[in-house]
């Protein structure tokens, strides 16, 4: 069997010339003083495999691109992935087999066709498979299961080797960690992680809908309606009585209608009639009173010119003796002169206007006109008169009559409004009550509806179970198995490392985590970096029963950052441990590989394995000048040797 | 010089119409001469005119004068305040308001009569003022039965529009009848 995992080559391009390192071993060891860039190798590793890894800002300023040459599965495939900005979001894969270059591949987890994709069909893995939380009321689908989740059981950073194991110290990745454990050991498979999905989905499901049923009984409680038959019931009674109101209606219309036509109709007639005659008596009184208006005005004129004449004939005999006394030209007097009769004392003319007498024929004629206009005014009086009386004749025909017709209605209209007014008020209050009913039955419809739902539901959910149980029965003997062995490979190994367990070392049964002494590993004390060896021996043991087992998914590649830091004192357990790696690798040549970051490789296998050896003047990215070790800032907190 | 009857009838016409304005001019002056406020005469033509004015229009007057209303002595009927301009003796509308062409001949008469004289007038321009003829025929014609109404009218006109000149009479006619003097010059107010 070849191998699963494997990396061949990582090259980088710097701005100096490319770096390459070719892993041809089945170890190899970065080794070296702290600072001088294996753990920034080791995260543009990571990077160069589609993952978020640390950038250290020496590579981010002159690392341009990185290519990793790696066999997974069948395939030899180049990842090449560019640093810069918004280019690193999508890589270029070239199959090293065929020389293709696939179209340009997305970083991202929400595309299509994605790296994560790639690497988990290459290794025989389905790209849908989803970890759903165990509990039994979940009811999420879970997320979706990626290739970087496998790589934290391929990778075991710096930071993390003393702390957790494969995200264990965060409880949200709980359900996806021992989903890709069981994955990596054959205790489950995309069938089974997906039924579990599906069964998280239905709880989902089932949840809505006993809420809903829930709210439409609540609803159905408040309607007073303890069964449908009694909302059908309710409801032909509404449309009997909306009925019962509509036909009162009608009946009532056509009672009034009849009280209308037949008597108070005639009154109506005649008051209608009535009161266009008394308009037009009106109308006749304007026209008379205009008349009259127009006599007097002319009888005043006529008075006026009598007056006029009257006043012109006085002013004529006051002043006929009263001669001029002066020349109206010279103003010199004139009674001093003899003036003859019949002459003009001023012009000394024939005075033909003295004694001049008009008659009283004008005063006569304007006499005899005012006379005739008052035997108008006096026609007019009689005919405003009469008009007069025909107004208020009129005017009483039509309030007599208007008064009759009120009394006929309020009488006969009234007492039938009131039951009109009930009647309406009846079918409105029905039909009221039919919507309501209605909707009543449309929420038992629902209620029925919703039954029958959750049924199908609890009854695919029961299906799912039994499924479930099934396929994890049938895997029950492998299960056992496994973490038999691997807790046996841990307790040897603990032991070898001399690792302090008096009441022994396991391997968790639903945690897949070590156990010392019943405790995890990180709550046992820490002296002496037993949290790290403690790690390195669960690793070792994983890796070890994978191999052994040869039915795995489990990708046969480890690559631990600096395993010795906390354990460099103790030699033996770092003896212990490249004795581990070293018998490994020799049990099933090639189709294992570590990759190991270290101060330096013990002595022993330095000939056997490669060593590539790095120091403040030959740095991991050769082509870069290193600072010195004054100026080297941690990745990490954590990866502080201090 | 022998005339028609026709002529002479239309000469009769013409001299009673002078003689009518004569007495209703000189019971005015006397109303207004009797007035001590007015200075015991009427000073200027324009006064003359704006005081006849509300003679002939004595529906109008009560609408300028402010004192004028109620005033029985105006004599006014329903008719005259229903149809103010409709008047016995219509005026024309000149450049400084209601005029009467028979002006001049009418003080000429009176003056050659020995009924007004002239007098001296405010800024240089005459102004009339009965004689004692004059008075004595105005105090007898109050007493006719014919002309007292017109002595009434002139009597409480005078009182009225005590201490006000011509121009002040003339402008307060503009403002007040403002509509009825809006229309061309030399046309008939009515």
């Amino acid at each position: 069997m070849t191998s699963r995992f494997r990396i061949d080559q990582f090259r980088l391009e710097t701005v100096e010339g490319p770096v390459t390192y070719n892993f041809t071993d089945d170890l190899t060891v970065l080794a070296g003083d702290t600072g001088v860039g294996k753990t920034t190798l080791f995260e543009l590793i990571k990077f160069a495999l589609g993952g978020d890894g640390l950038i250290a800002p020496v590579a981010a300023k002159n690392v341009s691109e990185v290519h990793l040459s790696i066999q997974v599965g069948t395939e030899r495939l180049q990842l090449s992935r560019e640093l810069d900005g918004d280019r690193r979001k999508n890589m270029r894969v070239t199959d090293l087999i065929t020389g293709d270059v696939r179209p340009k591949v997305a970083v991202s987890s929400d595309k299509e066709t994605t790296v994560s994709g790639i690497l988990l069909s290459a290794l025989g893995l389905s790209t849908t498979m989803r970890a759903a939380a165990r509990s039994p009321g979940s009811s999420r689908k879970g997320a979706l299961i990626t290739f970087y989740d496998l790589f934290k059981y391929m990778y075991v950073p710096q930071a993390a080797i003393n702390q957790d194991i494969a995200g264990s110290r965060d409880t949200y990745y709980e359900p996806k960690r021992k989903s890709v454990f069981e994955l990596l050991f054959g205790l489950t498979d995309a069938e089974v992680l997906d039924m579990q999905s599906e069964l998280n989905d239905l709880n989902g499901k089932v949840a809505e809908a006993n809420r809903e049923a829930e709210t439409i009984n609540q609803f159905l409680t408040h309607s007073g309606m303890k069964l449908r038959i009694d909302a059908e019931l309710a409801l032909a009674q509404a449309i009997k009585e909306e009925k019962e109101g509509q036909d009162a209606l009608i009946h009532l219309a056509s009672e009034v209608e009849e009280v209308v036509d037949r008597e108070t109709q005639v009154l109506r007639e005649l008051l209608t009639d009535s009161e266009r005659a008394l308009n037009d008596a009106q109308e006749l009184v304007s026209s008379l009173d205009r008349e009259e208006a127009q006599y007097r005005a002319e009888r005043h004129q006529v008075e006026q010119d009598i007056t006029r004449l009257h006043q012109m004939a006085s002013a004529g005999q006051r002043l006929a003796n009263i001669e001029f006394v002066v020349c109206p030209r010279c103003t010199q007097s004139l009674n001093q002169r003899q003036v003859p009769d019949d002459v003009c004392r001023v012009c000394m003319q024939h005075d033909s206007v003295k004694n001049l007498t008009r008659g009283q024929y004008e005063t006569a004629q304007l006499v005899d006109q005012v006379e005739e206009v008052d035997l108008q005014l006096t026609v007019i009086a009689k005919q405003a008169s009469d008009a007069a009386e025909a107004v208020q004749n009129r005017r009483n025909l039509v309030s007599s009559l208007t008064a009759q017709i009120e009394r006929r209605t309020a009488n006969r209209v009234t007492p039938r409004l009131q039951a009109y007014t009930d009647a309406a008020a009846k079918a409105a209050r029905a039909k009221a009550q039919q919507e309501h009913l209605e909707e009543v039955l449309q929420r038992w419809d629902r209620a029925s509806d919703l039954q029958t739902v959750a049924e199908t539901l609890e009854s695919q959910r029961s299906a799912l179970k039994t499924a479930i149980g099934a396929a994890k029965s049938a895997l029950d003997e492998r299960r056992r198995s496994v973490l038999s062995q691997l807790t046996d490979e841990f307790a040897t190994t603990v032991a070898a490392f001399r690792i302090p367990a008096s009441q022994g070392a396991t391997i968790d049964p639903k945690t897949y985590l070590p156990l010392l002494d019943g405790q995890p590993f990180n709550q046992v004390s820490s002296a002496g970096g037993i949290a790290t060896a403690t790690q390195v021996a669960y690793w070792m043991s994983l890796v070890a029963v994978a191999i052994r087992l040869n039915d795995t998914a489990y990708p046969a590649f480890l690559m631990i950052d600096s395993p010795r830091l906390a354990v460099s004192s103790t030699e033996d357990i770092s003896g212990q441990m490249y004795s581990r790696f070293v018998t490994q690798v020799g049990v099933v040549p090639n189709r294992l590989q570590f990759i190991v970051a270290d101060n330096e490789m013990p002595k022993d296998y330095v000939r056997r394995f490669t060593e590539f050896k790095f120091s403040y003047e030959d740095p991991t990215i050769s082509t870069v000048e290193h600072p010195g070790p004054a100026d080297v800032v941690p990745l990490t907190a954590e990866s502080d040797p201090a | 010089m022998t005339r028609s009857f026709e002529e002479l009838d239309e000469l009769q016409w013409e001299l009673d119409d002078l003689a009518y304005h004569q007495i209703r001019v000189l019971l005015l002056v006397a109303a207004v001469a009797a007035e001590p406020k007015h200075n015991r005469k009427l000073d200027g033509l324009t006064k003359l005119a704006k005081l006849d004015f509300f003679v002939r229009y004595p529906a109008l007057a009560t609408a300028v004068l402010d004192d004028l209303e109620p005033d029985e002595r105006m004599h006014l009927s329903e008719e005259d305040l229903s149809n103010p301009t409709t008047v016995q003796d219509p005026m024309t509308r000149y450049k400084y308001g209601p005029w009467d062409d028979r002006y001049y001949p009418v003080i000429g008469a009176l003056v050659a009569r020995g009924l007004l004289k002239y007098g001296t007038g405010a800024r240089g321009s005459v102004s009339l003022l009965p004689t004692p003829l004059g008075k004595q025929l105005a105090t007898e014609l109050a007493g006719d039965g014919v002309w007292h109404e017109v002595a009434d009218r002139c009597a409480a006109i005078a009182e009225a529009s005590r201490g006000m000149t011509g121009n002040a009479l003339k402008e307060l006619i503009y403002e007040r009848l403002a509509e009825l003097m809006d229309r061309p010059h030399r046309q008939v107010i009515s």
